[in-house]
């Protein structure tokens, strides 16, 4: 209701009075399906059967059979259950006219033998062992062209990830026959997953320990992605890599530096910048629709579970190694997005959950499907290596004028650290200056030529003056290269032809925020104390416990306050993400939850606490397991003030109240 | 307020007894008895034997003719439990305070309590044993602090809880002796034991004194960053307070626990973390190798009057720091010895359940047995109201109940950290080892267990019609099938299938003591778990003495074997 009431305002007040802003869901449209009550549909895994019906398998342990999935001309779906008590299955698959499901501990073959539409057989095709941790989730099978299966195997969680049964932390081959070949080790939790039309093997990693932010992987024969947990196993006699966990510096140095040294250690083709992307990559779709799905052929899709929307990714091979860029592409769905498949009409069907780990949707579960309007939206196609910058590609041919000014761009690049800590800070951000600007012929594309590219750094590309011939911005106006490779084969850009006239200092504000990037741990500042102050005399009148629960979730709803009173708050994040505590004045969360949310890239240096006058007191960033006291006096005016964590994505659910009474 | 008060009263109850249920009981023997035309009987027949009768004795307090006998012990706030077994056809009433009767029956409601109207409080479900085997109630009573009410805070029959927090409003004094009345047909009671409690608070701490340390970080978690301590200090409250703002620390109080007069006390130890405790230099509740979350421990101790020098160690982890110390004794329910907020209750959630009310339900998640997850198991359960839990790994069955199925909240509440499910009715608890093993022949010892990747293997399991399963497996170059049909009855018929393979036996069950009642009927009896084995009495089973359980019943595997558990 507020948002239409924000776009009306907009579209009223725009400048291009003759049209109204385009939006996300002109160019992609969302069906819900519905959900017959008391059907807990919390998906796991998804899979589209040739005759038309939708295989839904349920963290709850079911398998629904949906006909009519497509729902065309107004009709509606049917349930049927056919398959129940699985252990919480998380893949899904039809392969060879039966529904293959993941359990936790083994990979069963659902078979419906006297046809009456329900499962009578349950076969374990594949068992493996468990230790009985909740975090044990397993995945698949994906199947590959030579008709082997891939599965692969969540670490356990004992307040870091841990490898506490046989090849957990991997992700495994497995013949038609049931031989299993450990295939590539070092995931974390890797929930999505797919081989391309090309044979390729990706699979998605959610930021945690060792992983500084979400990103993509190709998995190749022996590779080791990262998370040293998986490594206890390479002893096995059928490992096919032998690195040993001992072996991997814990150091903080970025991954990309840390992989000359460490055989097997695989850099991410595409990293997906926490926050700024995601929060939470799930599933990979790879758009084979000819066109059907809009003008994104070959390219593929991430979901995101936290942030309940998807994200587009173009990938090229550079010196053989694929690598590319990501942009964001729809957002908006209902619940946590787990699974993506392509429906026969080749739209997307999106399976989500939410339970035990919380989404921007704020169902519980869902089931929606993604269709193209059949209008192009005004986005970067690609972005692609040049020996000296960037070709990036535009769906619609470009304002040359703007498209000429390097007003139209800022450019950044920055890494993560490579470390056992759960997550981690932006680190070396650098401003880049753009030296040459070509726009092509036909104004489809721009060449920019660009100072100091970084190998192995995150460069990011915001295009926010791009305008299209009909005066219109991108609908999303910045993307994320992982430039692993610079690809010195492509034909240089004349630079003296198409340079850009330098700029006096005195106007520059292009790069104002990223050349003094604050410091990544943040001071103590008057709205956060985390000593007694002095004036006090070392007494408390009241100190207040809270800690996290999963879920995003505070285990304290409400607390009291007297007015005036001198206040001790402990916080203790034991959780497994990344939050913060931020005590703002009454009626006041959703305007600093979104600032918090827009603060971007500077967002984590400053614990995503924005500077704003209704943010009273705050605590940093928080690791998991990380503890912080703030002091501060109570608020003198009675009300009901809230308590919230402003890490983005977490707003709106992970709130408390302080009431302060006289 | 009314209401309220008694809430808030329930609640306290309730969260205490959680603590006080490893608090030992203290015997109420046979001749603390009016017997009335009771008799004392040393044991009884199993009534299913021809020409069932007793031999005289002083274990048990047992009737065959209508008449009452009551005990010389008058309570009025008390814990109460007992062992009995019921002929065929059989009714008493067992009655608290000398007039609040709860039905101990086969013929009407097992469990009931008897309002003071005569009509019945049926229990939440039937978790009544079959006929002649030896069953437990625990009764929790207390004088309502309010007034003209008694309290029936808990009644547990069976492991199965079955009333909780049932009021009966009262005009009389609320104490009395404890009776049991045979109404008709048989019954003996035997271990009868109680505590009754009291209002003193005999044991304070005093002199105390207070270190912290900071602790590194999970690689090496419990051990202090320094030899200095942070912070240390003397204390009146015993809390968790001194490690504010430290992610991660060791605590250690020392002082003294004084003791008002000699006795039996215990000590209960509840934290998130790691902790320890010592009395007189003593570790009477020594520290783990890792780290728990709120698995309350308990050290009793014989302690005399005077100081007594006590170390309390604590040690937060990735847990918010959580830390208590209860004190109780025969005839003291538990009370803190530490600052309110430094043990904070944890919030409870509603239950999720699984109901099969028209068809059979199954459930694969993990399950505790013998105090160890087992992490392939699969749980059934029918609409005809019995259920069996089953461990895919070895082919066995873990456990059977009947009542309700299953309580799922630990699967599916949030992420479902433990993702174990609990059988909800009054249950019979199997060995958990191989039903089928090769043996070089019938004296070889059964296998514990059996490798599930290259011994045994699983291979899946087909539904009937109604939709209970049969398991399969490779074994030993032979093909085995294992299904378990429960029934309306309240019993489970297992039929094994093999071929291919020779030398196979079927363990038909274990306990500590097997008997053979009739031809085909055989008694299992092992302490709060009897059951009944019945199969065609033609077939001749071994039963072998000396193995670690007892006795086990075993059977040669040729074809197939099919034989039904009672409990």
């Amino acid at each position: 209701m507020k948002k239409t009431f924000i776009l009306l305002l907009f579209t009223i007040s725009g400048v291009f009075a003759q049209n109204r802003p385009l939006v996300e869901e002109d160019f992609y449209r969302i069906v819900t399906l519905p959900v017959p009550h008391g059907i807990e549909l919390e998906v796991g895994g998804l899979s589209v059967l040739p005759d038309g019906r939708l295989g839904v398998a349920t963290r709850r342990g079911d398998v629904w059979l949906i006909s009519n999935p497509y729902m065309k001309n107004g009709t509606m779906p049917t349930y049927k259950k056919f398959a129940t008590g699985l252990h919480e299955p998380l893949g899904l698959n039809y392969i060879n006219g039966n529904l293959w499901a993941t359990q936790r501990g083994e990979l069963t073959v659902l078979k419906d033998t006297d046809g009456n539409g329900v499962a009578d057989q349950y076969e374990a095709f594949y068992k493996f062992p468990l230790s009985g941790n909740y975090h044990e989730y397993s995945y698949g099978p994906v199947l590959l062209p030579n008709k082997d299966m891939l599965i692969t195997l969540n670490l356990g969680w004992i307040g870091h990830g841990a490898s506490l049964s046989k090849w957990r932390g991997w992700m495994l081959k497995l013949t038609p026959d049931g031989k299993m070949t450990p295939w590539a080790t070092g995931l974390r939790s890797p929930a999505g997953f797919a081989v391309l039309s090309n044979g390729d093997i990706y699979y998605t990693e959610n930021q945690g320990d060792w992983v500084g932010s979400g990103r993509m992987t190709q998995l190749e024969e022996g590779d080791f992605a990262g998370n040293p947990e998986g490594l206890i196993w390479t002893s096995e006699p059928n490992s096919p890599l032998k690195l040993q966990a001992s072996n991997v510096p814990d150091t903080g140095e970025p991954m990309y530096d840390v992989a000359s040294k460490v055989p097997n250690l695989k850099v991410p083709a595409v990293w997906f910048p926490h926050t700024l992307m995601g929060i939470s990559t799930s599933d990979i779709a790879e758009d084979l629709s000819g066109g059907k799905f809009g003008p994104f052929e070959g390219q593929l899709f991430v979901g995101d579970q936290g942030h309940s929307k998807i994200m587009r990714v173009f990938l090229e091979k550079v010196k053989g190694k694929s690598q590319g860029a990501c942009f964001p592409f729809r957002e908006g769905f209902q619940s946590g997005i787990l699974r993506m498949q392509w429906g026969l009409d080749k739209s997307m069907f999106v399976g989500m959950t939410s339970r035990g780990w919380s989404s921007t949707g704020k169902d519980e579960f869902g089931l929606q499907r993604l269709e193209w309007t059949g209008k192009t939206p005004f986005e970067m196609k690609t972005i692609k290596s040049m020996p000296d910058g960037f070709l990036v590609e535009f769906t619609q041919p470009v304002d040359k004028a703007v498209a000429k000014d390097p007003e139209s761009y800022k450019v950044n690049s920055f890494t993560y650290k490579y470390h056992h800590n759960y997550g981690s800070p932006i680190i070396n951000t650098k401003s880049l200056k753009i030296k040459a600007i070509q726009v092509a012929e036909d104004g489809m594309s721009v060449r920019l030529a660009i100072d100091s590219l970084r190998l192995g750094y995150i460069h990011e590309l915001r295009l926010e003056g791009i305008k299209n011939t009909e005066d219109r911005a991108l609908l999303h106006n910045f993307g994320y290269y992982t430039l692993n490779n610079i690809n010195d084969a492509a034909p240089k850009m004349d630079v003296a032809k198409y340079a850009v006239i330098e700029k006096k200092p005195a106007d520059e504000h292009a790069g104002h925020s990223m050349s003094n990037m604050p410091k990544t741990d943040m001071k103590a500042t008057a709205k956060r104390i985390n000593e007694i102050p002095e004036s006090w005399g070392g007494k408390v009148d009241q100190t207040i416990t809270i800690g996290t629960k999963p879920g995003l979730k505070f285990d304290v709803a409400k607390l009291q306050v007297k007015a005036g009173s001198k206040i001790r708050i402990v916080f203790n994040n034991n959780d497994d993400m990344l939050h913060n505590l931020v005590i703002v004045k009454p009626g006041t969360v959703g305007k600093v939850g979104e600032a918090a949310f827009k603060m971007g890239l500077d967002g984590e240096s400053k614990a995503y606490v924005p500077e704003l006058s209704e943010v009273l007191f705050h605590t940093g960033l928080m690791q998991p397991e990380a503890q912080e006291t703030i002091y501060f006096v109570a608020p003198s005016t009675p009300g009901d003030y809230t308590f919230v964590c402003t890490y983005p994505g977490h707003y709106t659910v992970m709130q408390g109240i302080m009431k302060v009474v006289k | 307020m009314y209401l309220r008060s008694l809430s808030i009263i329930l609640a306290f109850f309730l969260c205490f007894q959680t603590f006080a249920q490893d608090f030992p009981l203290n015997q109420l023997t046979t001749d603390n008895w009016d017997l009335g035309n009771w008799k004392l009987a040393e044991s009884i027949d199993n009534p299913y034997k021809k020409k069932a009768g007793f031999t005289a004795g002083n274990k048990i307090l047992f009737s065959n003719t209508p008449g009452k006998t009551t005990s010389k012990l008058i309570t009025a706030d008390a814990k109460v439990k007992f062992d009995f077994t019921l002929g065929n056809n059989s009714d008493a009433i067992f009655y608290i305070q000398g007039r609040h009767g709860i039905v101990l029956s086969n013929t009407r409601a097992m469990g009931a309590i008897i309002r003071p109207d005569g009509t019945l409080q049926l229990p939440e479900q039937n978790a009544g044993k079959a006929v002649g085997l030896w069953q437990t109630l625990e009764v929790t009573f207390s004088d309502a602090p309010f007034g003209g009410a008694l309290i029936i805070e808990k009644v547990t029959l069976n492991n199965v809880v079955i009333h909780q927090g049932y009021v009966i409003p009262t005009k009389t004094s609320n104490e009395g002796p404890l009776v049991f009345e045979n109404k008709t047909g048989s019954i003996g009671v035997s271990n009868l034991q109680y505590l009754k409690y009291g209002n003193e608070k005999p044991l304070k701490l005093s002199d105390l004194t207070y270190e912290m340390y900071e602790t590194y970080d999970w690689n090496q978690q419990f051990a202090p960053k320094s030899t200095t301590p942070n912070d240390k200090g003397t204390t009146t409250t015993l809390t968790k307070d001194f490690g504010a703002g430290y992610n991660r620390f060791l605590l250690i109080f020392r002082g003294n626990l004084d003791v008002e007069k000699d006795g039996s006390y215990s000590l209960i130890l509840d934290y998130a973390g790691k902790g320890s405790l010592k009395i007189d230099g003593k570790d009477v509740i020594p520290a783990e190798n890792g780290e728990s979350y709120r698995k309350p421990r308990v050290a009793f101790l014989e302690l005399t009057k005077g100081k007594h020098p006590i170390e309390i160690r604590y040690n937060k982890v990735w847990w918010r720091a959580e830390l208590g110390l209860f004190a109780a004794g025969p005839e003291i329910r538990p009370y803190a010895l530490h600052a309110g907020t430094s043990l904070p209750s944890p919030q409870a959630v509603g239950e999720i359940d699984i109901k099969p009310t028209s068809q059979v339900e199954m459930v694969r998640s993990f399950v505790m047995f013998d105090g160890k997850k087992r992490t392939h198991v699969i749980s059934v359960g029918t609409p005809a109201g019995t259920h069996y839990t089953y461990d895919l790994d070895q082919g066995a069955p873990l456990y059977a109940w009947r009542g309700d199925f299953a309580d799922v909240t630990e699967m599916f509440h949030e992420r479902g950290e433990p993702q174990l499910l609990k059988p909800k009715g009054v249950k019979t608890t199997f060995s958990g080892k191989p039903t089928v093993a090769m043996l070089a022949n019938a004296n070889a010892n059964m296998p514990d267990t059996l490798d599930a990747y290259k011994e045994l293997i699983y291979k899946g399991y087909a539904l009937d019609t109604e939709g209970l399963p049969t398991y399969k497996y490779q074994y030993s170059g032979a093909e085995l099938t294992q299904k378990l049909v429960p029934s309306a009855d309240g019993s489970i018929t297992t039929t094994i299938t093999a071929n291919g393979s020779n030398n196979l036996y079927v363990k038909l069950g274990e306990a500590k003591n097997i008997t053979m009642v009739n031809k085909g009927l055989y008694v299992l009896e092992s302490p709060n778990n009897d059951s009944y084995i019945q199969l065609d009495p033609k077939l001749k089973p071994i039963v072998r003495s000396n193995t670690k359980a007892g006795q086990e019943i075993i059977l040669p595997l040729t074809g197939s074997v099919s034989y039904t558990i009672l409990w």
